[in-house]
């Protein structure tokens, strides 16, 4: 109950920054398993981590003492997640650009959808970031 | 103070962190990276300690040349020589050769920039290249300048569209019309007016039969005449009519060639059509010599000119067509394409149609010969007559077995002198046998070729030809599952072209243009052999002494397991009417008459890579200490090399640690990996390209030292080879010798470039004209394919430099090829696209071979098992299979390592892969140790040991960069734990000060 009335509270810029970050966190899991999953630039744990990152972030903020931490927390995750996810697909590249560059290469659906994924993972770790560093309680 | 301190180390941890895992994963892929890192910075990798070898001559492969400029003034003329030998004279109403001193007018923005090469991984910087106004004035030709100056400055405007795969896939030609040529020199006087038709291909995608760009090329079907073409050879005819200009020549420079309905076309007039290819570097001076008579032409068509290119079969199953179903998330898995024409592909489907057109065959159907083909396979037109006589065969058996000696007079009863290419064709009975179990028998086939020497006018040369008689076997896969001679009448014929040889055959049967012949036949040219009984045990052992079996059942879809409902009715000749389907009409729109496939539950299992099993098997002996180095495996004392299953191998390959056979068997880009200590195996340079090296010789200058280039430091180090012709253009010559002479100069150029392996030739039919990569393959016949490289490999052998057939097989157009699904049956895999690599491995000595990115069926080739049980089992190859650019996502390396494909042309990163199997993989272990056998057998055979001695030490260092990143990890590591402890620490003072409050 606690919890709740914690989370029901007036959130600062911090929070509501953080919260976009979660969300796109959980957004960048979604669509990495759904395009990837049978390949071999799948990795389980560049998965898996994003999605505990959101979890993560929901369940500090919901305290006082740690919220915040929340978003370094699902920042460090979401960082760790990125660069395991880079490290298990940046050879889509020599598949993407073999031959040369051609927008027909580039604009396939699971080309856009790389892209889309590594965006992501900056965009969340950008906002969780600049998350820290402002106030995630508007009363404190 | 400390709320700042805090937001300061709050800021510091928080970029060092970030630094670090970015410098840190950034390390781990640079390190995957490591081989094309070193490349592109010239980083030296290792070091060799030398034992006193003074007064020794190590140099086992010898450059006959002293310098780069001397290896470049013989190969420049060598191809120059090609390039006389192979373009094909296509039709000359008396037009050439032109009188010297002739004045030309050159048409067509290609005048100005022809086409020297294709493009991709064998293309090249072209600008060195000789322009045709050189060439042609250094000939005695006078040239219209003002015309020519006109085309020059207007390169830009009507340029030809980007082409190929590494500059795009914009098909387009843009000339320039007639009343664009803003200039009246196009109308000045001349002696004859000389256009020059060009197209160009290249890797990554194939021509556009149709949609081009539709504003300056009819239906957007890139290989018929430009609109804005036909305009200025419609204006061009006017010019001749009314005498202000001779005659009209047509070069056309491109080696997949434009559609020649226009060739019969009244309204352009054209009196000489000069076929030249890609001419390379100097290739071009011959084409002058050839329009002024001082080179006599003697190339031979190698492929089927068509009059339409719709009227070709293939073009029904010619792209990439998608499954009804989903097989596999790989992109381009989900599409396939099915060899749907069997074994009547090019001249063995036009001469069999014709044939039984002729012969009255049921269900025939409408075929008009002439309105199909303009050029036939094989054919050609010299400056003077050969005629053929004493034909005669004569059976002879060797150690090999049964062969025919075939014999023939070529006199040259002309006023000129020059050579004849002489081409022996084979018709093989098709019979009831065949129709039962789905054999399929073209009415002729070329089984042997040869040129003669220089003939002077008058002059005769007996030539005596072998052909083998396995090639009168032919693969029966449904019914002995091997190859089998059939009872019947065979027939042996020299012909002047594949046309004229079904014409002699005819004519012995007693045919003549009563029946609808194009042209009598001669039956004294030809032999009828009489096979008494059916034999399915000769031609079933192969060279190696196996037995030869079905090992594509799963490619061809009638015979796999898991085909469901799906069916091909492949052409057959008993049933052209029902078998033949166009894929374009008339006005080039999509017949959509490809097969259709649907995907089955099978199908989708049996997409998924091999994954190794674990099991008991004991692994090998690694890290003995037996002494042993690869230089002492090379060759004995009396200089003949170490056999492969030499026990020697044995006690070498157990030196091996696990990681250096893991290494060995997973870097493979563009090189083999060096083996440092005892058995220094010297790290290889293995170049790209399929006609011919193409980077500078002081390329990738890091790995071999030894390269002539620096060894000698030449001044001309960095200059590029010779640009070579195209291989059509190659296959054209007829020159088993000639070519040989190229190989081995192409072969120079890999000594002072440091190369021991070079990615080529490129061994693929020419299935389509269409297809992108056509310039960097020979022909759409196997044994012209076969042999001509077979002569090029010997070439490149005699200087220490093994070559990668490529790319094994089907792999016959450029469109999804990655992951393509290529379904073909085994009788035209066999006696078509793999013929070609069995000539040249067994004939040819050919070490290796490159598998290509397409899949056989539903399995990536270099998993489908066929290096192994074909490649090596059947033609004896003792090297290795490299794959086409690794790719991770359908490509395993444990998966091909187990199923013959040995190495991945990627770097580092699949040691990784390999490393996963250390305990409890026998099988894959022991496939791992052969696989080294047979990388460090065929370097040790090459020139990679030049100047190294059986007690050199090799070394390894670590390059710069790599030491330059290690700091940078330590460093930002270091900043960033200080970082984060104070930041932590700040954080707890803070916190026990507030509590302490």
């Amino acid at each position: 109950m606690q919890m709740f009335s914690y989370l029901k509270e007036k959130k600062g810029a911090g929070f509501y920054l953080s919260a976009i970050a979660a969300i796109l966190s959980l957004i960048v899991a979604i669509l990495y398993v759904a395009v990837f999953n049978a390949s071999a630039y799948m990795n389980w744990v560049a998965f898996i981590l994003p999605l505990v990152a959101c979890i993560a972030f929901f369940v500090l903020s919901a305290f006082k003492a740690t919220a915040p931490f929340s978003s370094l927390v699902m920042g460090l995750l979401n960082f760790v997640a990125f660069l395991i996810f880079i490290r298990a697909s940046y050879l889509i590249y020599s598949e993407i650009f073999f031959g040369g560059f051609s927008w027909v290469t580039i604009l396939e659906a699971r080309s856009i959808c790389y892209f889309i994924c590594t965006l992501l993972y900056i965009a969340s770790i950008v906002l969780s970031n600049i998350g820290f560093y402002l106030k995630h309680d508007a009363n404190s | 103070m400390i709320k700042k301190l805090k937001l300061t180390s709050k800021i510091l941890s928080n970029i060092f962190v970030l630094l670090f895992g970015v410098v840190f994963t950034g390390g781990i892929i640079a390190d995957e990276n490591a081989t094309q890192i070193n490349q592109a910075l010239n980083e030296k990798v290792h070091e060799t300690v030398k034992v006193d070898t003074e007064g020794q001559d190590l140099e086992w492969y010898k450059s006959d040349f002293a310098s780069i400029a001397e290896v470049k003034e013989y190969t420049e003329l060598l191809s120059e020589e090609v390039v006389g030998s192979g373009s094909v004279l296509l039709k000359n109403d008396d037009a050439l050769p032109l009188d010297k001193n002739s004045k030309v007018n050159l048409y067509s923005v290609s005048s100005v920039d022809l086409v020297y090469a294709g493009t991709g991984s064998s293309g090249t910087n072209t600008s060195a290249s000789v322009k045709l106004d050189e060439a042609l004035t250094d000939a005695g030709l006078e040239i219209n300048r003002e015309l020519w100056n006109w085309y020059s400055s207007h390169v830009n405007t009507y340029g030809r569209g980007a082409s190929g795969g590494t500059v795009g896939q914009t098909f387009a030609v843009r000339d320039a019309n007639w009343s664009q040529i803003g200039t009246d020199a196009k109308n000045s006087s001349a002696d004859a007016a000389i256009f020059v038709l060009a197209r160009n291909g290249g890797e990554g995608a194939d021509l556009t039969v149709r949609g081009g760009s539709s504003s300056d090329m009819s239906n957007g079907n890139y290989l018929e005449l430009s609109p804005n073409e036909k305009s200025v050879l419609a204006n061009l005819k006017t010019l001749k009519d009314n005498g202000t200009i001779g005659k009209i020549i047509v070069l056309m420079n491109s080696a997949n060639q434009v559609q020649c309905d226009f060739m019969d076309d009244d309204t352009y007039g054209i009196d000489a059509l000069l076929w030249i290819g890609d001419v390379g570097t100097t290739g071009i001076r011959a084409v002058a010599d050839i329009l002024v008579g001082e080179v006599n032409p003697s190339g031979r068509l190698s492929d089927t000119f068509w009059k339409k290119h719709y009227y070709n079969p293939v073009l029904a199953n010619f792209g990439a067509y998608s499954y009804t179903g989903s097989l596999s998330s790989h992109g381009n898995t989900n599409s396939y394409v099915v060899y749907q024409e069997g074994v009547y592909m090019g001249y063995r489907y036009t001469e069999t149609r014709y044939e039984d057109v002729v012969l009255g065959t049921a269900n025939a159907g409408e075929f008009n010969y002439e309105e199909v083909v303009s050029y036939p396979f094989g054919y050609g037109l010299s400056y003077t007559q050969f005629d053929y006589s004493k034909f005669s065969v004569k059976e002879v058996r060797d150690a090999e077995g049964k062969k025919y000696e075939v014999s023939v007079t070529v006199t040259n009863s002309g006023e000129v002198a020059g050579k004849e290419a002489v081409q022996i064709y084979l018709q093989r009975p098709y019979t009831d046998y065949d129709i039962e179990n789905y054999i399929e028998k073209p009415a002729v086939e070329l089984v042997a070729f040869d040129k003669t020497k220089m003939l002077e006018a008058g002059e005769s040369q007996t030539l005596t030809i072998t052909v083998d008689e396995k090639y009168f076997a032919a693969y029966d896969a449904w019914g002995e599952g091997t190859y089998v001679l059939e009872k019947g009448d065979y027939y042996l014929t020299v012909g002047y072209d594949a046309h004229s040889a079904i014409n002699n055959i005819l004519a012995t049967k007693g045919y003549d243009t009563s029946n609808g012949m194009t042209d009598f036949g001669s039956e004294s040219l030809v032999q009828k052999i009489e096979i008494a009984q059916f034999d399915a045990e000769t031609y079933s052992y192969a060279v190696t002494g196996e037995k030869i079996v079905n090992q594509f059942d799963n490619t061809d879809l009638n015979r796999y397991s898991g085909k469901g409902d799906n069916h091909v009715d492949y052409i057959s000749r008993n049933n052209w009417e029902g078998t033949v389907k166009l894929g374009l009409s008339e006005t080039h729109s999509n017949l959509n008459n490809q097969v259709k496939i649907t995907v089955t539950d099978q199908m989708k299992q049996d997409v998924a890579a091999p994954v190794p099993q674990p099991d008991d098997i004991e692994y090998p002996t690694y890290g003995a200490d037996n002494g042993l180095s690869l230089a002492t495996l090379r060759a004995y004392e009396d200089g003949t090399p170490v056999e492969f299953d030499n026990e020697m191998w044995d006690l070498l390959l157990d030196q091996l640690t696990w990681q250096q056979t893991v290494e060995l068997c997973s870097n493979g880009f563009r090189m083999t990996y060096g083996v440092d200590g005892v058995i220094n195996k010297p790290q290889t340079i293995d170049h790209n390209g399929a006609t011919g090296p193409v980077q500078a010789y002081n390329d990738n200058s890091q790995v071999n030292n030894d390269r002539f280039s620096l060894k000698y430091d030449d001044p001309d180090k960095a200059q590029k080879p010779c640009l070579y012709p195209c291989n059509g253009l190659l296959a054209s010559t007829f020159d088993k010798e000639l070519i040989k002479e190229l190989g081995k100069a192409m072969g120079e150029d890999c000594l002072w470039a440091g190369y021991s392996g070079i990615y080529g030739p490129g061994l693929n039919t020419h299935r389509s004209v269409y297809g992108g990569r056509t310039f960097e393959y020979y022909s759409e016949d196997p044994i012209l394919t076969g042999f001509i490289a077979a002569a090029e490999t010997q070439g490149y052998a005699e200087k220490g430099v093994y070559v990668y057939l490529k790319h094994c097989v089907l792999n016959d157009q450029e469109k999804n090829r990655e992951g393509l699904c290529t379904w073909a049956n085994e009788q035209s895999i066999r006696e078509i696209y793999l013929r070609a690599f069995q000539i040249a491995i067994e004939d040819g000595g050919a070490d290796c071979v490159m598998t290509a990115f397409n899949r056989l069926g539903v399995v990536w080739s270099g998993h489908q098992g066929f290096c192994k049980t074909v490649l090596r089992g059947e033609f004896g190859m003792t090297g290795f299979a490299v794959s086409d650019w690794y790719q991770s996502s359908y490509m395993t390396l444990a998966g091909g390592i187990l199923n013959g494909n040995d190495l991945p042309d990627a770097d580092r990163i699949s040691s990784n892969e390999l490393n996963a199997y250390k305990e409890g993989y026998g099988e894959l272990a022991w496939a791992m140790r052969d696989a080294a056998h047979r990388i460090l057998y065929t370097v040790a055979q090459s020139n990679a040991m030049n100047d190294i001695s059986a007690g050199d030490i090799m070394v390894k260092l670590t390059p710069t960069w790599k030491k330059v990143l290690s700091a940078v990890e330590v460093a930002t590591g270091i900043a960033c734990a200080v970082s984060v402890t104070a930041c932590i620490a700040l954080y707890l003072i803070d916190y026990l000060k507030n509590k302490n409050k």
